[in-house]
């Protein structure tokens, strides 16, 4: 057997004739003996006759001309195998590149708007101070600019509360009291609304909404909806980080809504006054545009140079369905605050046009009306703080 | 089988130095020379491809890259051994290159439906009922199942069995192109044939 084993070693080298002649013998005395060796050797024979006399396989007709043609296109070979390996690193990078960089540019606008609404809630925060401003050196904060802006309706609730809040600032006024004669201040606002707009619990400070909306038709008899976005939303932080005041912020936002009020000042001037009023009047149209039914802040001026002013008010006011909630001592410190259905505030406004100069300030007027913070605003109505001068 | 005494090795010497003559011709910048050197070889290396790989697609691949890669280092072609056995080194290590690259081992992988196609071959699973009565049907089965034995050596087992039986190379220029020493390539060459010899015993 161990024979055998040193044999079958040497069969395929001596079927090749590659054994010396020691081992030539050695193999060929033992094959003579033992009969599975020579049949094994007979095996590797036929095997290797077999494989030998396989067919040729011939390379195609046209070898040499797919050869030619891929010379001339010398990486194609390489690049098969190459490109699995290379394709997936670059294109990752420059997908990569392509994400971040679509990412800050589509980052870009939202960062900008949520700037521009992070910076706008400060400026009607500051409101109040603007207003005291104003009040002192007869200076008015136009409300033209902020106005422009269309922010979405609040639901119905929390408009109702806002009105609520409202109504309830206008209730414990008694009626209007006179002015003085050569200019009638008419700060007709609704001052708490407008100092607690500024004062949401939110971390960000966006009480008084920025973007408050008036929307004033053309024609005197049109009805004006003022529409001004919740301020306790935009002050939350989720909504002002994630830039979506929109979405976000309107709901919650409508309790603090209802403090807001309208401050016009009221200068009657004679025709160029009334003529000034009309432009603004007209310009102001464009901009105000919303269904809020809110209290907005507005501030007219008015050069109010007759006496008779502060009364002729108290009956525009109470022809376009409204009513003058201060009391007479009011008039006074020419003053007058009044509540107006909404529909009938772009007729009121239109007539104290006719009157003289009215601007609509912004005021957040809680500081300076603080007699109405008890009153609950009806829904669907204005109140006014009108300031004759 | 030696092809020590063979008769036609003075042809070949005859071969070898006209694949010199083709060879300086291309130096100089015929390249109608390497043609002649391609259509001499062309066979010869493709189906030595063929049997390495198993796949006629796959040999003309390999076949062509291994003209391509003669063309650009023909240059270099220092006549320590002679063409045919350069040109075989080139081939075999084209195809085990092949062979051993990630991507033909996947795509082997996923293409391969049938479990007596890759290397765990074993010739005694197939009935000899398979073989239908006509003789050139049998023979061309017994091919392909040779095909798929010699497929299943290990790859320096399958390169030198197909080297000395296929191509009838010495054992001399196996080493040399396989780069083995010669003992190596005599127990590699009775190891396949062992193997080829046991799997293909209800075929032969």
């Amino acid at each position: 057997m161990k024979q055998c084993h040193t044999v079958r070693r040497l069969i395929s080298a001596y079927i090749d004739g590659s054994v010396d002649d020691a081992s030539r013998q050695q193999v060929e005395g033992h094959l003579s003996q033992c009969s599975d060796c020579a049949r094994q050797l007979q095996q590797m024979r036929d095997l290797s006759h077999r494989l030998s006399a396989m067919p040729q396989v011939k390379a195609p007709a046209d070898f040499l001309d797919g050869l030619r043609q891929r010379m001339e296109q010398p990486q194609r070979h390489d690049m098969p195998l190459k490109m699995p390996l290379k394709m997936p690193l670059g294109l990752a990078a420059l997908a990569m590149l392509v994400l971040i960089a679509l990412s800050v540019l589509h980052r870009e606008p939202q960062m900008q708007r949520i700037i521009e609404d992070v910076k706008q809630p400060p400026r009607s925060g500051s409101r109040p101070e603007s207003k005291q401003e104003s009040k002192a050196n007869g200076v008015k904060e136009i409300l033209h600019d902020t106005l422009a802006k269309t922010r979405p309706q609040p639901p119905a609730t929390a408009k109702k509360k806002a009105a609520k809040e409202h109504s309830a600032d206008m209730v414990a006024n008694a009626p209007a009291s006179k002015p003085r004669p050569p200019s009638v201040s008419i700060s007709g606002a609704l001052p708490e609304a407008a100092h607690k707009v500024p004062a949401p619990p939110a971390a960000v400070p966006a009480p008084v909404p920025p973007t408050t909306t008036i929307t004033a038709p053309a024609a005197p008899a049109a009805s004006a909806q003022l529409e001004i976005p919740a301020p306790a939303a935009r002050s939350k932080g989720q909504g002002v980080a994630a830039g979506m005041f929109n979405a976000t912020s309107e709901p919650a936002d409508e309790v603090r809504r209802p403090q807001q009020r309208i401050t016009l000042t009221v200068s009657v001037d004679g025709e160029k006054a009334r003529e000034s009023g009309d432009l603004k009047d007209s310009g102001s149209l464009k901009q105000e545009r919303s269904t809020l039914r809110q209290v907005p802040q507005k501030t007219e001026k008015k050069a109010a140079a007759q006496p008779d002013v502060f009364d002729q008010v108290a009956t525009l006011i109470s022809e376009r369905g409204g009513k003058v909630v201060s009391d007479k001592d009011t008039r006074q410190h020419q003053y007058m605050e009044a509540e107006i259905p909404t529909e009938g505030y772009a007729a009121l406004l239109s007539e104290l046009r006719r009157l003289g100069s009215v601007e609509e300030l912004t005021t957040s007027a809680r500081q300076d009306m603080p007699p109405q913070k008890d009153r609950q605003q009806q829904p669907n109505t204005m109140l006014l703080y009108i300031k004759f001068q | 089988m030696s092809n020590d005494n063979d008769p036609d090795i003075i042809n070949e010497t005859q071969g070898t130095e006209a694949d010199e003559a083709l060879i300086d011709a291309f130096r100089s910048g015929q390249e109608s020379a390497f043609d002649s050197l391609t259509l001499k070889y062309k066979d010869r290396v493709f189906n030595m491809c063929y049997r390495m790989m198993g796949d006629y697609d796959e040999a003309n691949d390999c076949a062509q890259e291994t003209f391509i890669k003669v063309y650009r280092a023909v240059g270099g072609f220092r006549g320590e051994s002679s063409f045919s056995t350069w040109l075989y080194r080139i081939a075999v290590n084209t195809c085990k290159s092949r062979l051993t690259s990630l991507k033909y081992l996947f795509f082997k992988r996923m293409l391969s439906t049938n479990p007596t196609d890759g290397d765990n071959f074993t010739p005694g699973d197939i009935p000899d009922e398979r073989f239908s009565p006509e003789h050139h049907l049998q023979k061309r089965q017994q091919d392909e199942a040779i095909q798929r034995a010699i497929r299943s050596l290990p790859l320096q087992q399958r390169t030198v069995v197909i080297l000395r039986d296929i191509e009838g190379l010495s054992y001399d220029e196996i080493a040399s192109i396989t780069g083995l020493k010669s003992g190596t390539v005599k127990s590699k060459i009775a190891r396949g044939r062992q193997t080829l010899r046991e799997r293909l015993r209800a075929v032969i």
